[in-house]
């Protein structure tokens, strides 16, 4: 009996464990995007700052890395956004799934600005924005969008684009 | 000090073999259980690649799958990619996922799952197919009138609509399962957005557009000769360069090779299957044609239900970011034994149907540019002369979409022109349907308006002026819409908008003259087009509102009325009778007397109205299940209905003439008078015949799925579904037919043998309830099927 239990907890309490390390993969991903994007020279100091639309648990585990790490030299700052035009220095903006409906009018304020803007919903890159997080075959993947990445003035390795799922 | 020298060698060895594990660790060799204990700190420095390999050993747990599929996109509400949660219109996304895992056998099968479409089975994987109804329009008419022509599907934006005589002809599409990326359905009507019979909804089937190398196989068979399968493989040659190929194939036997045959009241024949020897003989002794079966269903092919075999391919060629193209075509060969679109003793009916397509998408500075054409050679009715039509048809279009902040602006143009051509398939002119090349065309110019007021309320206008050559006019259609968000979780939406059809070619067409002969009177029916028909509308108006009260849950509801008129239907202009043809003086004292019934395609007065509701839930219930379910219910109900064949019209205007005819005939025998020349009435039936709310049935009051996705383990995958429709009545010129309701339940078993392969069973209708779905047609029994899929 009691090893029923065990096996029954351990059923139970592998969801938010595997749920916590999904998110923590985002946040990876997001980082090592870092390393794989090159933003213009004016935006190479002050800190860098990745801005989130909508509530998510992705916010702690950016905030855990912007402790431990840095973009080149800039310090990372996340901040959570209210209004979408409360940064409009962002050089990248994560809209969460809870808040897709904003996907558009984020798109539209950082038209004119070097932000990779990230989306996490079915069809994220069709809409415009740059990279969009997906689950293929149950696995997560990324979508990647070149042209709406580069259109911004950012410069994108190859390796990357290589990397994604390409949405041309 | 030795102690200090010895703990400091044993620290810095096993720092150095830390060191050296870490810089060579393989994380191609970690378990699923190692890469989920991994913290931040040993993955923050990972190069990308290894990142990906870790992710991918971990997977997503089945409850972010199943989350996955409450959370889609959409484009064919707005003509542009949104959250599905967000379309302004009614709408519903089946994924390529949700496709395989439910089972279906083909597209249409797998609009089961749609709410609002209500599917029956008429033969072995031939269907008939509709978006909230609208049918059987107007009653008492041929089978013809039971198909749907009231919705536009479309195989990644390109048209695929029977224009000959309105609706679709599945087997025709030249797609399979396995290439299909999404099913998007839009219901309400559409034309503002996509033109022409978009009138109950539109169905677009978007086909897979891979950038990178891929294969797969998919395969299944079963009872009944039951064999369908694919194969596709794609690869890019550049960064800018993409191609890929498939292929398809499908083969289906019906359960019997016994064919109905409608009730003879004269020789007291109750309707029902006859094996082809008796069908013959009934055909021949009753006079119920001077068609010869054999030639219907040649060497008993009568069992064969469904059979299609094609290829397609595709060049995906993107230079840069402002330019995109892509280049599409394939050719398909089908047959399909289902409902006639005849007048024929046996509703069933052989139609075949061969040739290609090419599709050319491209995007130019944001321009989105669409031609298309098709060529396909078809026989709508084989063994009876005159319906082998070569056809042609060409779409042009192009829009672009304007965002200023808040506001989007998308104008656009588009032409279609279709061509159908009976020439080369008869024996001389006159004998044909057309005997000539007619054409239908159509253009137009449309504006939509998308405008977001504080990221909760969106306004939409959409208008469309279509001009056609049949008849030759501007015809407009509109889609008005506004959306309330109340936040992220509820979505209120009101539409109003109206659509309509384009008439066919038939309508517009008919020439055609129907040799009775030996059959009795009238010897010969004239079939005429109308240059001038009426264009069914349709004027809706829907309330829906969505909820997404937790990601595990998504509500969809939508209540609609709507009004349609300007229905035609192939009704009687006059009877002609001739009496004698040459000079009496001859002493002719047997005139030869022959009737011609004239028919023309004419306007009629009924106008339908349908009030209904859908609604539909799909709700992740733990992390292995997942709920999808949707209940629709509609009524309808016509006014100013005459609701008579064209017989009984036929009837009335030969009894205006009949006992004068039979006097002046005996007075020829009697007094040596000759009757007069012709006969003839164009007498209608009075207008007061016409009745108000007269409901039409024909369409199930109730249809609904429940199917449930469980997922025991990562290898396991079970799907069942229940589907309903409630009782219907058929009302067609063979008489009113009280069909029952059916219950169906279907499973598939899949195991994930491997990640690239997949082993499945698969039953449609498992209970083997073997009953007729649709009038006159099969009785439709379970089908058992095992297969696979492969990727790689």
């Amino acid at each position: 009996m009691k090893k029923k239990i065990i096996v029954v907890l351990i059923v139970l309490f592998s969801i938010p464990i595997v749920n916590a390390q999904q998110v923590l993969f985002k946040a990876l991903f997001i980082y090592n995007f870092t390393k794989n994007i090159e933003w213009p020279t004016d935006y190479k100091s002050g800190n860098f700052i990745i801005s989130v639309v909508g509530q998510d648990e992705i916010t702690n585990e950016l905030k855990k890395l912007s402790e431990t790490k840095r973009v080149g030299s800039q310090t990372i700052e996340v901040k959570l956004l209210s209004n979408i035009s409360d940064v409009p220095k962002s050089h990248i903006v994560y809209v969460s799934n809870s808040k897709s409906s904003s996907l558009a009018s984020v798109i539209d304020y950082y038209k004119k600005s070097p932000t990779l803007i990230i989306s996490d919903q079915g069809g994220g890159c069709r809409t415009g924005s740059g990279i969009n997080f997906v689950i293929v075959d149950g696995k997560m993947k990324f979508e990647i969008a070149p042209q709406n990445i580069t259109s911004r003035g950012l410069h994108l390795s190859p390796k990357l684009t290589g990397l994604g799922i390409l949405i041309e | 000090m030795r102690y200090i020298i010895f703990i400091f060698l044993s620290l810095f060895m096993t720092f150095a073999s830390y060191a050296q594990e870490k810089k060579t660790r393989d994380f191609s060799t970690m378990t699923r259980e190692e890469v989920l204990q991994l913290s931040m700190e040993e993955m923050t420095d990972l190069p990308i690649e290894d990142l990906m390999k870790l992710i991918e050993i971990a997977g997503v747990s089945s409850i972010e799958e199943l989350y996955a599929l409450l959370n889609k996109g959409v484009t064919s509400a707005s003509k542009n990619e949104e959250s599905l949660f967000d379309s302004p219109l009614s709408t519903t996304v089946l994924n390529h996922e949700e496709i395989l895992a439910s089972g279906a056998t083909s597209i249409e099968e797998a609009l089961r799952l749609v709410p609002g479409i209500i599917v029956r089975e008429k033969t072995n994987g031939n269907y008939d197919v509709q978006i909230r109804g609208n049918q059987n329009m107007p009653m008492g008419n041929m089978l013809l009138y039971s198909e749907n022509t009231t919705t536009l599907v479309m195989v990644d934006g390109r048209p695929v609509f029977n224009y000959g005589m309105g609706g679709i002809l599945w087997e025709t599409l030249p797609v399979s399962l396995g290439e299909i990326d999404r099913i998007e359905v839009v219901r309400g009507p559409s034309s503002a957005l996509y033109g022409p019979n978009a009138v109950d909804g539109v169905i677009n089937l978007i086909t897979k557009n891979p950038t990178e190398k891929t294969s797969s196989v998919n395969f299944q068979g079963g009872t009944q000769n039951t064999f369908i399968g694919d194969m596709s493989m794609s690869d890019k040659i550049s960064d800018k360069l993409y191609f890929g190929v498939s292929t398809y194939f499908e083969y289906r036997e019906r359960n019997t090779d016994k064919i109905y045959a409608f009730a003879d009241d004269d020789n007291n024949f109750d309707g029902g299957f006859l094996d082809l020897e008796t069908y013959e003989k009934y055909n021949s002794d009753y006079l119920w044609s001077n068609d010869v079966p054999d030639d219907l269903f040649v060497n008993g092919d009568s069992r064969r239900a469904k059979q299609k075999i094609g290829a397609n391919g595709y060049i995906t060629y993107n230079p840069n970011g402002n330019l995109k193209f892509r280049l599409a075509g394939g050719y398909l060969g089908s047959e399909a034994n289902t409902s006639t679109v005849g007048d024929n003793p046996t509703p069933y009916n052989i139609r075949q149907s061969k040739g290609g397509y090419t599709n050319f998408d491209a995007n130019v500075y944001g321009i989105n540019i669409k031609a298309a054409l098709s060529d396909v050679v078809q026989d709508f009715n084989r063994g009876h002369k005159g319906w082998t039509q070569a056809t042609e048809q060409y779409n042009l279009s192009a829009d672009y979409l304007i965002r200023m902040g808040a506001l989007q602006i998308r104008p656009g143009i588009s032409y279609q022109s279709v061509y159908y051509d009976d020439r080369d398939y008869i024996d001389s002119i006159g004998s044909g349907y057309f005997n000539d090349r007619v054409a239908l065309r159509n253009y137009a110019g449309s504006v939509r308006f998308d405008y977001t007021l504080f990221e909760k309320i969106r306004l939409v206008a959409a208008l469309r002026a279509e001009k056609y050559n049949v008849p030759d006019k501007w015809i407009p259609s509109w889609q008005f819409v506004g959306s309330y968000k109340l936040n992220d979780n509820f979505l209120f939406r009101a539409v109003y908008s109206r659509a309509n059809q384009s008439t066919f070619m038939i309508n517009a067409f008919s020439n055609y003259t129907w040799n009775r002969d030996g059959l009795g009177s009238p010897e010969f029916v004239h079939f005429a087009g109308n240059k001038n028909p009426d264009m069914m509308t349709m004027d809706m108006f829907e309330f829906g509102f969505r909820a997404r009260p937790t990601k595990a849950v998504y509500i969809d509801f939508e209540a609609f009325y709507n009004k349609a008129n300007g229905f035609s239907a192939l009704m009687p202009d006059s009877m002609v009778t001739t009496t004698f043809v040459g000079n009496p003086a001859l002493g002719l004292v047997n005139p030869p007397i022959s009737t011609t019934l004239y028919t023309s395609y004419q306007g009629q007065d009924v106008e339908s109205q349908q009030i209904g509701a859908s609604l539909a839930a799909d709700v992740v219930l733990g992390s292995k299940l997942l709920l999808k379910a949707h209940a629709t219910y509609q009524q309808t109900v016509l006014d100013r209905s005459m609701g008579v064949s064209r017989d009984a019209v036929a009837q009335n205007q030969i009894a205006q003439y009949y006992t004068t005819l039979q006097t002046d005939m005996y007075n020829l025998v009697t007094t040596g008078v000759f009757p007069k020349p012709t006969y003839s009435s164009d007498v209608q039936l009075p207008i007061t015949m016409e009745k108000d709310d007269v409901k039409n049935e024909s369409l199930p009051s109730f249809w609904g799925s429940l199917a449930l996705i469980y997922r025991p383990m990562s290898k396991l995958e079970v799907m069942t579904q229940g589907y309903y429709y409630s009782n219907y009545v058929f009302n067609t010129q063979y008489g009113e037919n009280k069909m029952d309701g059916k219950f169906l339940l279907n499973a598939k078993i899949t195991y994930k043998a491997t990640d690239n392969l997949s082993l499945f069973v698969n039953g449609r209708n498992i209970i083997n309830t073997e009953t007729q779905e649709f009038s006159y047609m099969d009785n439709i029994g379970g089908l058992y099927l095992a297969g696979l899929n492969y990727k790689f």
